[in-house]
């Protein structure tokens, strides 16, 4: 469903993703983690096709981005770390805009529903955005993907800067994405949110994927372990 | 999606003040300019019809002397009062008719070269005299220019449109939603060009609607052949600038940027490329100084008045049948020779004008050629040649009282020449301007 083969990007001398071979299958949450400056954010953007690989491919339901660049974004939702959206409109106009830029038209009705299916409190789903919090708007992308009912999910620190209990909603918000059939793409800082979602956990650091694992087969204290290992390498 | 992108900017630009501001300001512009322009045909006809009133009644009033005169069969003792004289009819006090460049139906959008060019003038038996009835009499028009559509149009609304375009894509930038955007499965072009479209469609909307409602108010016929052209090289010129915002826009360079580059656009567009080309073709084509011009004409009269008595003589000798000979009044005398100088005098300014126009149209030729380069001075010449006041046509009363001055003398002169009085039934043919 999410498919990296022999993926790099290389800006000015500088790799910032070498040779990544990533497979995420439907109804699985990849995360990536990694310091910053390791990759994840430039391997989002090569599977949105924001950034040209300079070698392999990334691939999203089997089509190259840089081929299908309109079908590939049809087939995600991407997260990025602080979802902004226009903040004069309202929850429910945001998401029709956004869902009509995929073709898809959604009546108001539907759209408040798709807020509440996201978690959004239904008295606020007509309020302007401005006044909403950055969990709230988190889950207006979430709302996104549920409307459009999304294949992948393309998360870049999605909850970074939420306080625990947003954290904790929107990572049952993805659990259920996962079990809705979506494939989960999450970078990632946090390593005890990614053991608690994740079913597969990568590890990159400079831009070269250093280990793979499934979240399952540690506890929080090896993952810390692993990561900090790589990290000082 | 095009739809879906026109409702969703609609839903932005409502809650924009900038927008608000421009729905308030740019129909009162436009109306004002409007108001000017219908005012300026107003006076223009007003003149016009005075004059005509004028000439009509001069021309009645000796005709209704001279039956008079014929049927108690007196005699006028003075010849200056003497109605069937073609000097009386031709030439003297109130006699002569005036030649005018009637407005146009576009004539009201744009004041052109009218500041200073006239559009009607005097024609007597010796000579054309321009009439300036505007900004010469009122100097305070030349302080503040014209505020015609033209100016509205060619100058203001760029600057709208530059409010309105300049940030389509950076605020989006600015504003975060740039990201999302970017991952949705539509080019950023295509969402750009439905911004940047619908926000056309919108001003060129708020522009039409006022033009219409106004034009109704004050009278002015939109609704013809030039009103439709009107309507395309507004469509066109406004495109124009938002073609300019949008390539703006695709350059990934911040709102506060994007502001500099397309106030800079229209600095360049509007002042320094006229410029460069008004520069340039007089330096090609250099036209020597009015005030030579004006120090040649009198020269020319000056030549003419020694020559005086050798040039009549020199007319004599080639016009044997056109004159009486003999004992004959003093006032004819007199004015027989004054006809032959006033149409050496002519004669000879054409001769030296031509030394003078002839570089001024190598000029303007050139200034032409170059005009495409700078679309805001070709609509502005296209409005003015539309509305009849750019400098060409008004430089072609010259030709057109020249014309009229031909006939006028061909009626008179001859009869004047022979001594031959007119009878009042001859009144009805003397010559108008065909207006």
């Amino acid at each position: 469903m999410i498919e990296a083969i022999q993926l790099s990007k290389v800006f000015n001398g500088t790799t910032a993703v070498s040779n990544l071979d990533v497979n995420i299958r439907t109804g699985e949450i990849y995360c990536l983690l990694g310091a910053n400056g390791a990759g994840k954010t430039t391997t989002i953007n090569l599977f949105l096709n924001l950034v040209q690989p300079s070698n392999g491919s990334a691939r999203i339901s089997g089509m190259d981005v840089t081929k299908y660049p309109i079908e590939t974004k049809q087939k995600l939702t991407y997260i990025p770390e602080n979802l902004s959206l226009y903040p004069g409109l309202s929850g429910i106009e945001n998401l029709q805009f956004f869902c009509g830029l995929s073709g898809l038209k959604l009546t108001s009705d539907d759209a408040a529903l798709f807020l509440e299916q996201s978690g959004l409190q239904a008295s606020a789903v007509h309020d302007r955005v401005s006044t909403y919090s950055k969990g709230m708007r988190q889950k207006v992308g979430i709302a996104l993907a549920i409307a459009r009912k999304s294949d992948v999910l393309l998360l870049d620190e999605p909850t970074s800067g939420l306080d625990p209990a947003a954290s904790n909603d929107f990572a049952g918000l993805l659990t259920e994405m996962k079990e809705r059939g979506a494939a989960v793409l999450m970078a990632s800082h946090d390593l005890f949110r990614a053991k608690e979602t994740a079913t597969r956990i990568g590890i990159m650091n400079k831009g070269i994927l250093v280990e793979e694992l499934f979240a399952g087969d540690v506890t929080h204290s090896d993952l810390e372990k692993i990561y900090l290992n790589h990290m000082r390498d | 999606m095009m739809r879906h992108l026109f409702l969703f900017e609609w839903l932005h630009i409502r809650k924009s003040g900038a927008f608000w501001g421009i729905v308030g300001v740019l129909p009162l512009m436009i109306g004002f300019s409007l108001f000017l322009g219908s005012q300026r045909i107003a006076h223009q006809e007003e003149t016009m019809a005075q004059l005509r009133a004028s000439e009509r009644e001069f021309y009645e009033a000796k005709r209704q002397e001279l039956k008079a005169i014929e049927q108690d069969g007196s005699s006028v003792d003075m010849w200056w009062q003497n109605p069937a004289n073609p000097l009386v009819l031709g030439q003297f006090g109130q006699a002569g008719k005036h030649v005018f460049l009637e407005p146009k139906p576009l004539s009201a959008l744009a004041a052109g070269q009218l500041d200073i060019l006239p559009f009607y003038g005097r024609v007597t038996l010796t000579g054309t005299e321009p009439l300036r009835d505007n900004a010469l009499e009122n100097p305070f028009m030349q302080v503040s220019g014209s505020f015609d559509f033209a100016f509205v149009l060619v100058w203001l609304i760029p600057l709208f449109v530059i409010v309105m375009g300049y940030n389509v894509i950076s605020s989006e930038r600015e504003g975060g939603t740039f990201a999302l955007l970017t991952s949705q499965p539509v080019s950023m072009k295509r969402i750009l060009a439905g911004k940047l479209l619908f926000r056309y469609l919108l001003v060129l909307g708020i522009i039409l609607v006022s033009m219409t409602a106004w034009a109704l108010l004050f009278g002015i016929d939109l609704l013809n052949r030039d009103g439709g052209l009107l309507l395309i090289v507004v469509s066109a010129y406004i495109a124009f600038w938002f073609l300019l915002c949008a390539l703006v826009n695709m350059a990934k360079t911040g709102s506060a940027v994007n502001a500099v580059i397309l106030a800079g656009l229209w600095v360049f567009f509007l002042l320094l490329l006229p410029s460069i080309i008004t520069l340039t073709s007089s330096t090609v084509h250099p036209v020597p100084s009015r005030a030579l011009w004006i120090t040649e004409q009198r020269a020319i009269q000056q030549e003419v008045e020694s020559e005086g008595e050798e040039l009549f003589d020199l007319w004599i000798v080639d016009h044997p049948k056109e004159f009486v000979e003999g004992d004959t009044p003093q006032f004819y005398n007199i004015w027989l020779r004054r006809f032959v100088w006033a149409e050496t005098v002519q004669e000879r300014k054409q001769e030296a004008e031509r030394l003078f126009e002839e570089p001024r149209m190598r000029q303007t030729a050139l200034a032409a050629r170059l005009r495409p380069l700078s679309p805001p001075m070709t609509v502005q010449t296209w409005l003015e040649r539309k509305a009849g006041t750019d400098a060409d046509r008004l430089r072609s009363l010259d030709e057109e009282m020249h014309a009229f001055q031909q006939k006028w003398q061909d009626f008179f002169l001859p009869r004047f020449r022979m001594l031959e009085f007119f009878a009042s039934d001859e009144l009805k043919e003397i010559p108008s301007p065909g207006h």
